[in-house]
């Protein structure tokens, strides 16, 4: 999120591919030079995608702006439905227009607009500057093709190649996605793969082009913690070695707090909250991520109750006015009923809550309301005798 | 609650609930393999040994989780108990019946007792029943036997109004039971499954993946919810799920699958802080943790592949990926000797079965 990051301010040029300052190379303070931050790969300004259906338009993703830079992960968190997919799918034009509508905004991929393109001049975009990864890699390979001629026509696709070389090419690939036995592997079917080795095809498949942006939906959830952890880190190897840059979709602040540099915190298809990743765990400055981490059981240490953030995410066709976050915000007064801008509450920290600078003052915000408080404390299930 | 292969009856521990001696559930040297057939006349070949020689107790009011990667055999633990599922040998012996010997009528009388959710929300509702039906199948099934006496049969008012109750019971409008359940979300499906679980005053309950299909904030619900009833019904978990944190979390004791076998048994915050199983280290540091300040060196096991349960390796199942067996030189007995499970010291709840767990220091 380069024009809203304070890191930009560093020595010049001393940056690495994975956009960190080369410690023992920086200049002496007095030698800092405020530098122009470096274009981000991509910018998203103002996206709105609706969906126009029988019962009304759903405003699925409305006014969502942010940007990755090279070499950094972006992680876009929130509950199903909020609009991460939707996001996704129409940065690289995926939906299928109409029922949905691009109806605002820029997507701009190094610079250029993508909004406008005809479906023959995205063709090239997708699996060339940016390539995406699925939730559920059993669904995106076919599954009457091998590893090797999938991967090999993602590679046909964008370069002419001998049939030798596609097949040299096709095992470095899996050999640089850590695939056991690469050379096995590439006449194997989908079938034949284990969940997360298909989800390695997949990401070998991304990068046979070498792009720019990876979008990955949801890579991990489909997985076991053990082979979470190995995607998660070839993630970022790849990002370290070839400065990728990385849209990392996923409702698991675990995956979040542990690669994503910056975060973007969605509810109901706006921009809750957005800040670099450390910031945002320390202080989250909107009720709703409050609300997220507060009711997060945690494997490191045991507490007593989970909070709970009352109620169920609204309908995309029926999105309270003002602040979408109102009718299960304990802070909610009448205000809210006008919507709160996002607005900087600390240095490239931004928050959408009336109450966002309380919050940066240490306003605290309780959960209390629960669903099970209902729960007859007096023993015996509903019954006759009871 | 306890586990070892040679003594599952042992210890009924103490326990802040009130339990008599007996535990509610005692499981001993559970096994089902599943026959691996080529073609459909051909004779079985191979097995599947999804279960193998599990044995554990479960006291009234507690609850034990039980975790392991994916296909190591949690769900047909929690189906074989039940009875859903032939198991190929043991014993499951709930308030001194053994389960798996019953008659069927017999069986029947006692379904009402063990009830299971299921991990999938929608799929376990069916789409053409409204939710007061689904809600009210256990009472067309079994009658109402909630008062101890001769079933009763529940009509009309009387039963819309009972499953009015239960639905408040888990914090859904009575009149939801009016609706279909495409008309709720997952955590309200989840809700509702829970209702008709409860239905017939159950004491055991296996809940298979609760909250793996559901959001942060409503996992968040559910688990509350199973923790306020256990509390207020006296109910048994077997709370089977490969989120570890949910599970740290609701938990008292905790045991850990890898391909069919139990590897590592403790009460909860023993198993998280201190295990002794490098499976168990392999899984507990895999988990990334909610904090960006902690991001951690991570204890990994090797080989890519969970050896499939058909072809499980000989000694110590863990032995390929194991790497505490890579550490120590491969010692010998870790491929031809079976560990035991056995107490970490004399007397402990805190079983393990690793030849070398003394040795788990070494993985730093
Ligand atoms: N084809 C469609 N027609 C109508 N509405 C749609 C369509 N696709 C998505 N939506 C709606 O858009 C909203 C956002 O959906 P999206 O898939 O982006 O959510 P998400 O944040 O990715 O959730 P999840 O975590 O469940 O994947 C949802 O409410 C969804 O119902
Ligand atoms: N009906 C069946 N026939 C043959 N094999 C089966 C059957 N049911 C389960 N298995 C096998 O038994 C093993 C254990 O399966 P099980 O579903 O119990 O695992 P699990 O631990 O619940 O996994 P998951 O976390 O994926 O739900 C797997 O290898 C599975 O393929
Ligand atoms: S017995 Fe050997 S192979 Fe098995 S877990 Fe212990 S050290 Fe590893
Ligand atoms: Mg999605
Ligand atoms: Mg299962």
């Amino acid at each position: 999120m380069a024009p809203y990051n304070p890191k930009a301010k560093t020595a010049i040029g001393l940056r690495l591919a994975a956009g960190r300052p080369v410690a023992a190379f920086t200049w002496p303070p007095f030698a800092e030079v405020e530098t122009l931050p470096e274009a981000p790969v991509l910018e998203v300004r103002d996206l709105r995608t609706y969906f126009h259906t029988e019962r009304g338009t759903a405003r699925a993703v409305d006014g969502v702006s942010f940007s990755v830079g090279r070499g950094r992960t972006l992680a876009v968190v929130g509950e199903s439905g909020c609009g991460k997919t939707v996001t996704a799918l129409s940065i690289l034009k995926l939906l299928n227009m109409p029922p949905a509508e691009i109806v605002s905004g820029q997507i701009l991929l190094d610079g250029r607009d993508l909004v406008p393109l005809t479906p023959k001049e995205m063709q090239p975009v997708r699996g060339g500057q940016a390539a995406m990864i699925f939730q559920e890699p059993a669904t995106s390979l076919n599954p009457v093709f091998t590893v090797g001629d999938q991967i090999g026509e993602a590679i046909r696709m964008h370069r002419r190649i001998s049939k030798q070389d596609e097949r040299a090419e096709v095992i470095r690939l899996l050999r640089e996605v850590r695939m056991s036995e690469p050379e096995r592997r590439v006449d194997q079917y989908p079938h034949e793969l284990s969940g997360g080795m298909k989800q390695r095809a997949m990401i070998a498949m991304a990068l046979s082009c070498n792009p720019k942006l990876i979008i990955a939906d949801e890579p991990t959830t489909a997985l076991d913690v053990t082979m979470q952890a190995r995607i998660l880190e070839l993630l970022r190897q790849m990002r370290e070695t070839h400065g990728t840059a990385v849209l990392l979709i996923t409702h698991d602040l675990g995956v979040v707090a542990e690669t994503a540099d910056d975060v973007v915190v969605m509810y109901a298809g706006r921009v809750a909250e957005q800040a670099d990743v450390r910031s945002l765990f320390a202080k989250p400055l909107h009720p709703y991520s409050i609300g997220l981490f507060k009711s997060l059981p945690r494997v490191d240490r045991s507490e007593e109750r989970l909070q709970e953030i009352p109620g169920n995410v609204p309908s995309p066709t029926k999105f309270p006015s003002g602040c979408r976050f109102r009718t299960r915000c304990p802070l909610a007064v009448a205000k809210c009923s006008e919507e709160p801008p996002l607005v900087e509450v600390e240095p490239g920290h931004r928050s959408a809550c009336w109450f966002a600078a309380d919050l940066a003052a240490g306003r605290e915000v309780n959960f209390t309301a629960s669903v099970s408080s209902q729960v007859p404390k007096a023993a015996g299930l509903a019954g006759g005798a009871a | 609650m306890s586990a070892s292969t040679s003594a599952p009856t042992s210890h009924a521990k103490k326990s802040d609930t009130a339990t008599t001696d007996m535990p509610l559930l005692n499981v001993a040297g559970l096994s089902k393999f599943f026959p691996v057939r080529r073609g459909i006349f051909a004779r079985v070949k191979q097995w599947v040994r999804a279960v193998d020689d599990v044995s554990f107790t479960l006291g009234k009011g507690e609850t034990l989780g039980l975790v392991g990667e994916s296909g190591c055999g949690k769900t047909t633990v929690g189906r074989t108990i039940l009875r859903l599922t032939r198991a190929t040998a043991g014993q499951v012996m709930f308030e001194g019946e053994d389960i798996l010997q019953l008659p069927r009528s017999r069986l029947h009388e006692l379904r009402p007792k063990m009830q299971i959710i299921f991990q999938d929300p929608y799929g376990s509702l069916n789409p053409r029943m409204t939710v007061g039906n689904a809600v009210a199948e256990p009472f067309r099934i079994h009658g109402d036997v909630t008062s101890g006496g001769e079933p009763v049969r529940l009509t009309g008012v009387q039963l819309r109004e009972r499953v009015g109750r239960l639905l408040e019971q888990v914090g859904m409008p009575a009149d939801a039971q009016y609706r279909y359940p495409h008309e709720f979300s997952g955590g309200q499906r989840q809700r509702i499954g829970i209702a008709r679980a409860l239905a017939l005053k159950p004491k055991f309950i296996v809940c298979d993946e609760p909250t793996s299909a559901l959001d942060v904030s409503v996992r968040a619900q559910v688990i509350n919810l199973l923790q306020d009833l256990q509390k207020a019904y006296g109910l048994s978990y077997l709370m089977i799920s490969h989120d570890l944190a949910a599970v740290r979390h609701i938990s008292r004791q905790v045991a850990v699958m890898y391909l069919g076998r139990i590897v590592e048994q403790a009460p909860t915050t023993e198993l998280y802080d201190r295990p002794r199983h490098p499976y168990t280290r392999v899984l507990l540091s895999a988990i990334p943790l909610p904090d960006p300040t902690k991001r951690r060196a991570r204890v990994t096991a090797a080989d890519d592949e969970i050896p499939s349960p058909i072809n499980v390796p000989t000694g110590c199942a863990f032995h390929p990926r194991c790497p505490l067996y890579a550490l120590l030189g491969k010692p010998e007995r870790c491929h031809t000797e079976l560990p035991a499970l056995s107490p970490v010291a004399p007397g402990s709840q805190h079983v393990v079965r690793c030849h070398y767990h003394e040795e788990i220091g070494k993985l730093g």
